[in-house]
């Protein structure tokens, strides 16, 4: 029932909004594993410009365990990771967002850990380079990083 | 609900008949224990200070440096509170402290003159207990707040990372 009420409330936001849905990439640099409960979460990815400008490119829902997504390699993006509940009985709704700006390597894949749980909320990446090896943890990054 | 702890931080101390707001997180500790609708909890977790305070000083400003917009409809009515919270994050050899603000910026009428970055919402104090051993000391609203008061605990035994959801406030 909760779930139902969520998701409707995430189809209006999206509808809304006019939101559509990310035309992805053959190549798919992204992992994004998701545990959520409680929430709809969604990935909304924007280009940047030069003047870091953002272009929204569409949404991803993270519905599903796993999902792989394809972010333009040697380009900047930004990465909006999106939790919205709703409460039925109090007639209450909110979200909440971990945003970061990511220029993928090229040839490097992007291991992304998206959890709500229990009400707490987190978004981590990891970089692992071309041809494997340690990777790195990646620290997220705000739209004000753009212009530094 | 929401309403109510929207209010909850000015009736905590007004009800004991204090007529002024704590203006520090010292004037918090002194007169928080004891007011109404306030808890302090303590516990000990199996982590060094340093650890303790390194957790609150990255995660507090990722997670607690937030606005919340939320809004409450109902058949008769329709409310918008919105709501800046400041954490303040202080570290020393044997100590780490939080301090939690809450500015309500719309929907809310201020009662008491507020410090400028709002009324104390929690002062959570980690003292070294060991080398491996840290108490920490909660003090805040006991009730409404319980995804803030369950991420300080998770942030301070290391068990998750991850930031409280502050629309559930309430």
């Amino acid at each position: 029932m909760r779930g139902a009420l969520v998701w409707g409330l995430g189809a209006l936001l999206a509808g809304c909004a006019g939101a559509s849905r990310y035309a992805d990439l053959p190549e798919k640099n992204l992992v994004i594993r998701s545990q959520v409960s409680g929430a709809r979460a969604v990935l909304g990815v924007h280009a940047v410009d030069a003047q870091c400008k953002l272009t929204y490119k569409g949404f991803v829902e993270l519905d599903e365990p796993v999902a792989r997504v394809g972010i333009p390699p040697g380009r900047l993006s930004y990465l909006v990771f999106e939790f919205a509940t709703s409460s039925f009985w109090g007639g209450t709704r909110g979200s909440v967002k971990r945003e970061t700006l990511l220029r993928p390597l090229p040839g490097a894949s992007y291991d992304v850990h998206v959890s709500y749980q229990n009400e707490l909320y987190d978004v981590a990446i990891r970089e692992v380079p071309a041809g494997g090896g340690r990777g790195r943890d990646v620290e997220l990054a705000g739209l004000g990083a753009c212009r530094r | 609900m929401r309403i109510l702890a929207a209010v909850g931080i000015t009736a905590m101390f007004a009800t004991g008949c204090v007529s002024k707001m704590p203006q520090t997180a010292d004037e918090f500790r002194q007169m928080a224990p004891g007011a109404f609708m306030v808890a302090v909890q303590s516990f000990e977790v199996q982590r060094s200070v340093r650890e303790v305070g390194e957790t609150f000083r990255r995660r507090a400003p990722e997670c607690l440096n937030v606005t919340v917009r939320t809004t409450s409809q109902s058949r008769t009515s329709y409310q918008v509170i919105e709501t800046a919270y400041k954490p303040t994050v202080v570290t020393s050899a044997n100590k780490a402290e939080l301090h939690l603000q809450q500015k309500h910026l719309k929907g809310v009428v201020k009662v008491h003159q507020e410090p400028a970055d709002g009324y104390y919402l929690f002062v959570v104090d980690a003292v070294a207990a060991g080398p491996r051993a840290t108490k920490v000391q909660i003090i805040g609203p006991s009730r409404g707040y319980d995804v803030v008061v369950r991420a300080f605990k998770a942030w301070a035994d290391g068990s998750t990372m991850g930031c409280p959801d502050m629309t559930k406030i309430g």
